[in-house]
């Protein structure tokens, strides 16, 4: 008898689960209904804002066949909704891996664009920022394939790693890479809108190592005479008298690249960047105390040694080849 | 080999791991954390200790009723966490009924102490590893710079004391198993180390990545974990989801487990196995009672809700039992003179 | 059956087993004159042999000389003084008469005796001591059980050359009376646990008894617990190890499989050869089918997962494929990976119930045909098919778990393809609950891989090498000896 009501109640019980499965509300969706967003791309358009989403051709075969849909709209939020709206499917922002905004953003409008990014890309992949000048904004909608995949190769040649959470590590500063072409350029933004762009290769590329935003510098400097390629690390050492930054260099390959440059021997290259990464080096030291702000975090290693609250002290770059 | 008498230690560190991974995230700067954990930690515990005593000799039936009150809320705000952290990565896959599903039926298979010891080791093994595996796949993008040097004001302090001062209802429960073996030696002290520990050690994490933005983020830990600057923890969020859901389950179980000894069920009697239809229609009560609660503004009425049951539940259990204490050494005292 | 008692008229004992046994044609009585007392014989022709009974037995009990011979006395000498193999205790009742009878003995039942005697003399068709056909291990002794209870036990018996080794004989509760043994060693075994296994078979009351499995359900605490309560083996020389490890073997009469109580997890995963091969070989070995149950358990359950909840999970190239792979299929995808799941566990049950001229066959049509055409028809698509058969073929790496495979497979895929990862993890904690809440017979059913210990390490994920392994085994009973 107890047998009995044992298999009903796990008959019952079996039932109300099956039953519980069909009402649960749950599902998934299916791929062919999804549109795979591949990168985000927002740009100034008629005092409002264009956003371009970059999709996975999912017709090709090929991985790196692209669509693009776009809207506008007043705000950054807007144009994704319009955006979004013209698609046929859902949009899938699972693999998507870039973000790209107009480099004259203001900061209330980057950090808009960001929190809009993280809070609509969901479940969040790994975003990387970057910034992109108006020029090169107006031929987006047709090359964005191209300019994402010029993106990406820039990422794997210069080891740039930007990704959402940097803008928000500093209070009241930014620091972003920008876009147009081989190499890269960087930005400093603060939340008053002061803004410091870098267009040279020693001055972007050493921001961004000081950053800790990349782990390598490929450049040209000395006006195009020399290139070099090297892994590049930095140790803050502070002392009561100042805060040394030490620039280890390693896997160091430079080249003279003119046969009329002055001297090809290694020693005479190697001086040649300590001197141009010494300029550039005082060049950022410089915007940074004017724009009152520490993208660097140099104060950190100051207040290790001092304690919070003492003045800054004077800070130096020590080129160290390994 | 054989175990006679499972702990439920496990069970219980498991809970409050949950609890900070769900719940209480970026509530204080690493180094204001630091600095208050050891008085957080000798609070919890003198706390702890206070209501086990006293919950020996004062507990009675509207107390009992009260803690599995606690215990219902407690577990029904992880349930509703979780649900949130579900509708924020994965829109419109899952529904509150269905999560409220997927943890419940597994307790159907908890409803022995041993099983349910065992199970909640493993899963706190799992979760620790998870947690590893989140340091070191977000490795080369923490920055020891990113630490604050300015927060170590007055008000910091206070956000951090409060944090670590706060009681959960996971620190009552070992009074519920009064003989040691059942929840260890200093089981409650050994509870608010781990969790102290463990909370600062997210909050370190936390800091290290996001830096000054910290205080900002909502839901860090897993928007940290969604951020997903590195390539192999970005495949890997769903593995921390899964290990999420794993553990309120279980956290589930054990508040069921603490709930039928309270109201005296079958399990009442250490490792016996609670009753089936009992526990199926506790489970499905509690499937309700959530659903019940995600139409009112629950999960910002919980965050008051637990801490004054808590409290409210503390202070009613020291004064019940410290009245009867007394009573009873009045009691006694007479009869001896 | 009547308990009565044996009657002390030949005549009446006769005509009464004529009576029961009337109808059965391969009943044989025999009435001879033994030193001038009537008595009778009776056996079953084909478990018993006249012959044997001849040369043993009737050729000197002839020629016998006994003053003053009567049933009693004939007896008495024959049990006690004579050198005929006869039972060492007189047989009192029918029901112990007939069971004798039914183990092919023969009886020799006397005039003016209210007892009857017991000869020996079986002769059961039987089955030779053949390999193994459902564990497949190259190393080590490739002896396997038959259907006799009796040889069984004396090929385990065989093992042990010491004192201690236990082989109890106790008949079941059913229908058919069919014999079971316990075997184990005294020595190793803990007495409570043979105590409670003893208890807990006498207690079973079921109308047939035809293997060992049938005793499983009824050492099971959870009913609902779908991972099995006891291990099981064809092979002697894996009985013989467990009995070593202070286990119980259980033998049915009729069954060619040994039961092996308390099962742990971790025994799924070892085999013979692991013990013959090297360490690190065999501790790879173990890892892998490890590996192996995982993914038939959630290989494809994880693989409906990712594509129709959590598709960031697959990489992009791959994620293009199988966006289109699923375009040109018709069925969604839980129904595509589970009809497809269904149709694989067809064809092998197909393959392993049809007759072996066309089993192969089968597989070969199902295998071939109907993936290939399924695929090609556009009916299902190849990233589904590869999986199912993945998980199938990994399934096959642990036999012994093969219905527990099967079964969490099914819930898996369904649990998945209606929640997803909360699914996943609902699955998940279900079966580490269900591993966890087994306890067979008080013991912990993950030991010795939790708690991850030295143990884990010895002879649990993989095993240590001989010299390590032989310094201390290990006995289910240790901890209750020390």
């Amino acid at each position: 008898m107890s047998g009995k009501k044992t298999v009903f109640r796990a008959a019952g019980a079996l039932m109300a689960l099956l039953f519980s499965l069909l009402l649960s509300g749950c599902g998934g969706k299916p791929l062919v209904e999804r549109e795979i967003v591949r990168a985000m791309f927002f740009l100034p358009h008629a005092g409002g804002c264009q956003a371009v989403l970059l999709l996975q051709d999912q017709e090709s075969e090929k991985p790196t066949a692209y669509t693009t849909a776009s809207g506008t709209g007043k705000t950054a939020a807007r144009a994704l909704a319009d955006a979004v709206q013209g698609l046929p499917g859902t949009p899938f922002y699972g693999v998507m891996d870039l973000a790209v905004m107009p480099a004259d953003s203001n900061w209330e409008q980057l950090q808009a664009m960001v929190d809009l990014i993280r809070d609509t890309a969901q479940p969040s992949p790994e975003v990387s920022l970057y910034l992109i000048e108006d020029a090169d904004a107006a031929l987006l909608p047709d090359q964005a394939g191209q300019m994402y995949d010029a993106i990406q190769q820039c990422e794997k040649r210069y080891h740039l790693q930007c990704g959402l959470e940097t803008l928000g590590q500093q209070e009241g500063c930014a620091a972003i890479p920008v876009y147009g072409g081989l190499p890269y350029g960087f930005t400093l933004q603060t939340s008053d809108d002061t803004r410091r762009q870098y267009q040279e290769p020693v001055d972007a590329q050493l921001a961004a190592v000081l950053c800790g935003q990349t782990d390598r510098l490929d450049m040209m400097f000395g006006d195009g005479a020399y290139s070099c390629q090297a892994a590049a690390r930095t140790i803050c050492q502070a002392d009561p008298e100042r805060l040394n930054v030490r620039l280890i260099l390693s896997d160091t390959r430079l080249a003279a690249l003119h046969e009329e440059s002055e001297s090809s021997e290694t020693e005479a290259i190697s001086a040649a960047l300590t001197y141009a990464l010494q300029q550039a080096f005082a060049r950022l030291c410089a915007d940074a105390e004017n724009m009152q702000v520490d993208p660097y975090r140099f104060r950190f290693g100051e207040t290790g040694l001092l304690g919070s609250g003492a003045p800054p002290l004077p800070v130096t770059l020590q080129v160290e080849f390994a | 080999m054989k175990e006679n008498n499972p702990s439920l230690f496990g069970a219980l560190l498991l809970s409050l791991f949950v609890r900070s991974l769900l719940q209480v995230q970026a509530a204080f700067w690493t180094r204001s954390g630091l600095l208050t954990l050891l008085p957080g930690i000798l609070f919890q515990a003198a706390v702890g200790c206070l209501f086990a005593r006293c919950w020996r000799v004062g507990s009675c039936l509207p107390l009992k009723v009260l803690f599995v009150w606690v215990l219902a809320i407690s577990a029904a705000q992880d349930v509703l966490n979780l649900w949130g952290l579900y509708t924020e990565a994965y829109p419109d896959a899952v529904s509150l009924f269905g999560i409220c599903l997927t943890v419940a039926v597994p307790v159907l298979y908890l409803r022995r102490a041993s099983a349910l010891a065992q199970t909640a080791n493993v899963v706190l093994g799992l979760l620790l590893a998870a947690c590893a595996l989140l340091w070191i796949s977000l490795a080369d993008r923490l920055a020891v710079t990113n630490l604050q040097t300015d927060v170590a004001d007055a008000a910091s302090m206070g956000r951090a004391l409060a944090a670590h001062c706060t009681i959960y209802p996971e620190l009552l429960l070992p009074a519920l198993w009064p003989d040691s073996d059942k929840r260890g030696h200093n089981a409650v002290l050994r509870l608010a180390v781990f969790s102290g520990l463990f909370q600062t050690g997210m909050h370190l994490l936390l800091e290290l990545f996001f830096g000054a933005a910290m205080p900002r983020a909502w839901n860090p830990v897993h928007r940290m974990a969604r951020c997903g600057s590195l390539s192999i923890f970005d495949r890997l969020e769903w593995l921390q989801l899964i290990v999420w859901t794993m553990a309120v389950a279980v956290k589930l179980a054990l508040c069921l487990y603490a709930g039928t000894r309270l109201l005296g069920g079958k399990g009442v009697n250490e490792n016996n196995m609670n009753g089936l239809p009992a526990f199926t229609g506790i489970a499905a009560g509690f499937e309700l009672f959530c659903l019940l609660l995600e139409q009112s503004d629950f999960t910002a009425a919980a965050e008051w809700l637990v801490p004054l049951g808590v409290w409210a539940l503390v202070t009613l259990t020291a004064v019940t039992g410290g009245i009867r204490c007394l009573a009873k050494r009045l009691f006694f005292g007479r009869r001896a003179h | 059956m009547p308990e009565k008692k044996l009657s002390s008229s030949l005549e009446k004992n006769i005509s009464y087993l004529n009576c029961i046994f009337a109808a059965s044609s391969d009943f044989y009585t025999k009435q001879v004159t033994l030193s001038g007392v009537p008595c009778a014989i009776a056996l079953f022709t084909g478990i018993s042999s006249p012959e044997k009974l001849w040369i043993m037995a009737l050729d000197a009990l002839q020629k016998l000389d006994i003053p003053s011979p009567n049933g009693d006395a004939l007896l008495n000498y024959l049990l006690t003084e004579s050198a005929v193999p006869a039972d060492s205790s007189a047989i009192a009742d029918w029901k112990d008469l007939i069971e004798k009878l039914a183990n092919g003995m023969s009886v020799l039942m006397l005039d003016g005796c209210d007892r009857a005697l017991a000869v020996s003399t079986q002769e059961m068709p039987q089955r030779a001591v053949g390999q193994p056909n459902g564990e497949g291990d190259i190393r080590g002794s490739q002896e396997a059980f038959t259907e006799l209870l009796r040889n069984n036990v004396s090929l385990l018996r065989r093992q042990f050359r010491t004192e201690t080794f236990v082989a109890e004989i106790h008949t079941a509760d059913t229908r058919t009376g069919t014999e079971y043994a316990l075997c184990y060693d005294s020595e190793f075994a803990p007495a409570e646990l043979v105590a409670a296994l003893r208890r807990k078979l006498q207690a079973v009351r079921i109308p047939v008894l035809l293997d060992t499995a049938y005793f499983a359900s009824f050492l099971k605490q959870d009913k609902l617990n779908l991972l099995p309560a006891a291990a099981y083996t064809e092979r002697t020389a894996t009985a013989a190890a467990r009995i070593c490890e202070g286990k119980v073997v259980i033998l049915v009469s009729g069954s060619p499989t040994a039961m092996v109580v308390p099962s742990f997890f971790s025994e799924h995963f070892v085999s013979l050869d692991d013990y013959a091969s090297g360490a690190v070989f065999a501790g790879m070995i173990r890892i892998l089918k490890y590996l192996a149950f995982l993914l038939s358990v959630f290989g494809p359950a994880l693989y409906v997962m990712a594509v129709e909840f959590a598709p960031e999970t697959i990489p992009i190239k791959l994620l293009a494929r199988l966006a289109q792979a699923e375009a040109a299929t018709p069925l969604p995808l839980v129904l595509e990976v589970l009809c497809i799941t269904l149709l694989l566990e067809i064809v092998r049950e197909a393959g392993l119930r049809a007759p072996k001229s066309i089993g192969h066959t089968v597989s070969l049509v199902g295998a071939l045909i109907l993936g290939e055409t399924a695929v090609s028809a556009g009916i299902v698509s190849t990233p589904v098919l590869t999986m199912a058969a993945a998980a199938t073929v990994a399934t096959l790496a642990v036999p012994s778990l093969y219905e527990q495979s099967i079964l969490f497979r099914f819930i898996l895929i369904l649990l998945a393809g209606t929640f997803g990862l909360p699914g996943v993890a609902c699955g998940a904690v279900v079966l580490l609950s269900m591993a966890c809440g087994t306890e067979p017979f008080g013991y912990n059913y993950l030991y010795p891989l939790v708690p991850p210990g030295r143990a884990s390490w010895r002879d649990g994920v993989v095993r240590a090498i001989w010299s390590i392994l032989g310094r201390k085994g290990y006995a289910v009973g240790d901890h209750e000896r020390k």
